[in-house]
């Protein structure tokens, strides 16, 4: 049960949770978190992967660092957006007018 | 790709449809209209391409010794672009509405069909005397799929339309009678604007995941197949579970997140959060009072429908001996509340 990387999926229920914080209010940082998470771990592997040249004796081994790695990296991300997102509701940084009726461009 | 379209438009009806405070019902169940049939043109569109480009589909994601074989299952189930698209734009607004049971009805009927077919179709006692292919299994589950997105769609319509007529039927919904319920461009530019960021979001992530699964794929068939397995054990262990959460938190934090903007002025773009707004350290009974931020009792009922009856007993007798409950402070965006009682009602 607790092989590879089953561990990281603990902080991808976790982060999953919190990152709903971010959908269900502001889809714009939901973005780009989620852009952050994929361009730092998930674009550098799927590049580096055609050149690694994987057998099967170390698959697992690349499995877990790229997939479970990716998973971790996501949890970091997300906490530090929902820091972000507090730090900006506290401080009145301007809110798209997402939720209007009118379409309201914005500063950030 | 399907993917794509399904995470995009559909799950900003957290944060539209689930403005329960500055929209009135029949708004919200016309940009639900509006989102399930925009998106059932999409999933049309894309299933009508699938069929036509299913030899190069087969080539990228399947390994080469199967890839003939696979080819008429590929088409088989490219119509399920269709189906599914129409299920989780209905799955989606009808829990933006506070109609978890839409969702549910789906996800049973889909589940009873399957049960029915396999019996009759696939199992070694099965009626019909046909030898099972693959192609066999993807039809069953096409026609699994279809009669859930039907019956689905069905019911959300007439309840919607029930839950219309309740309402205006109700006290203080005087300016809501006579809204036409029709999808609409001017709904849709409600949703597109949110909906754009989703839609990126969500395309972005899929190429690079699709990206790094054919690199994947491309080391050959045992790996293919043992990583496919591994994944189907996750998404069942782990994955189901978190995305039921997932659904129903955003639920809460979308129509508190409603009341808080609506609080704050909706025109207000540099409102200021307190502490207290954004970490809750209020009571249950202080959250269920919500009712008089939304307004009417009727719409706080759905609320209260979620929640566990002692609970909502218990905030009935709370508000029984303090009428004058609750403070008109009340923080209403409290993110690990509604985390919390996602946890009281599913318990």
């Amino acid at each position: 049960m607790w092989r590879t990387i089953d561990w990281c999926y603990i902080i991808y229920g976790v982060s999953t949770q919190l990152s709903t914080i971010l959908l269900a209010t502001r889809p714009e940082m939901y973005w780009w978190k989620s852009f952050m998470s994929n361009l730092f771990w998930d674009l550098p592997w799927a590049i580096a992967v055609t050149k690694i040249g994987i057998t099967p004796d170390t698959a697992w081994k690349w499995h877990g660092i790229i997939f479970g790695g990716s998973l971790v990296w996501n949890g970091v991300v997300t906490i530090a957006w929902i820091g972000l997102w507090g730090w900006f509701l506290k401080r009145g940084k301007v809110i798209w007018g997402l939720t209007g009726t009118e379409w309201r461009p914005a500063l950030f | 790709m399907v993917e794509v379209l399904n995470e995009g438009l559909p799950r900003v009806s957290y944060l539209i449809i689930g403005d329960k405070s500055s929209r009135s019902v029949s708004s919200r169940v016309q940009l639900s209209n509006t989102l399930i049939a925009f998106q059932a043109i999409l999933g049309l569109i894309m299933s009508i391409v699938f069929v036509s480009c299913a030899q190069q589909f087969a080539n990228t994601f399947v390994p080469e010794p199967t890839r003939s074989a696979s080819l008429t299952y590929v088409r088989i189930a490219a119509f399920s672009a269709l189906t599914s698209t129409v299920e989780v734009a209905v799955g989606y607004s009808t829990r933006a509405l506070d109609k978890p049971d839409v969702p549910l009805l789906i996800n049973g009927v889909k589940t009873a069909a399957n049960i029915v077919l396999d019996m009759l179709f696939l199992s070694p006692f099965r009626v019909a005397k046909i030898k099972p292919t693959v192609n066999t299994q993807a039809a069953i589950r096409l026609s699994c799929d279809a009669l859930a997105a039907l019956s689905g769609l069905t019911y959300y319509l007439l309840k919607s339309r029930r839950h219309v007529t309740e309402y205006r039927e109700g006290p203080g919904s005087d300016a809501d009678t006579g809204k036409s319920l029709r999808p609409s461009l001017k709904a849709w530019s409600i949703l597109a604007r949110p909906g754009f960021f989703t839609f990126i979001e969500s395309a972005f992530r899929n190429i690079i995941y699709l990206w790094l699964v054919s690199g994947v794929v491309k080391m050959g068939e045992t790996y293919a197949t043992a990583w496919g397995i591994f994944n189907t054990i996750r998404w069942g262990l782990v994955m189901v579970p978190v995305q039921a959460l997932e659904a129903s938190a955003s639920t809460f934090i979308g129509h508190y997140w409603g009341v808080w903007r609506k609080r704050v002025g909706i025109e207000n773009h540099r409102a200021k959060a307190k502490n207290k707004d954004l970490i809750c350290r209020y009571s249950i009974q202080e959250l269920q009072s919500t009712d008089f931020i939304f307004g009417s009792s009727s719409h706080s009922s759905e609320l209260h429908r979620h929640l566990s009856s002692s609970i909502y007993l218990r905030t009935l007798r709370h508000r029984h001996r303090n009428p004058d409950f609750p403070p008109t402070d009340i923080p209403l965006y409290p993110p690990l509340c509604s985390l919390h009682i996602c946890f009281r009602s599913s318990g």
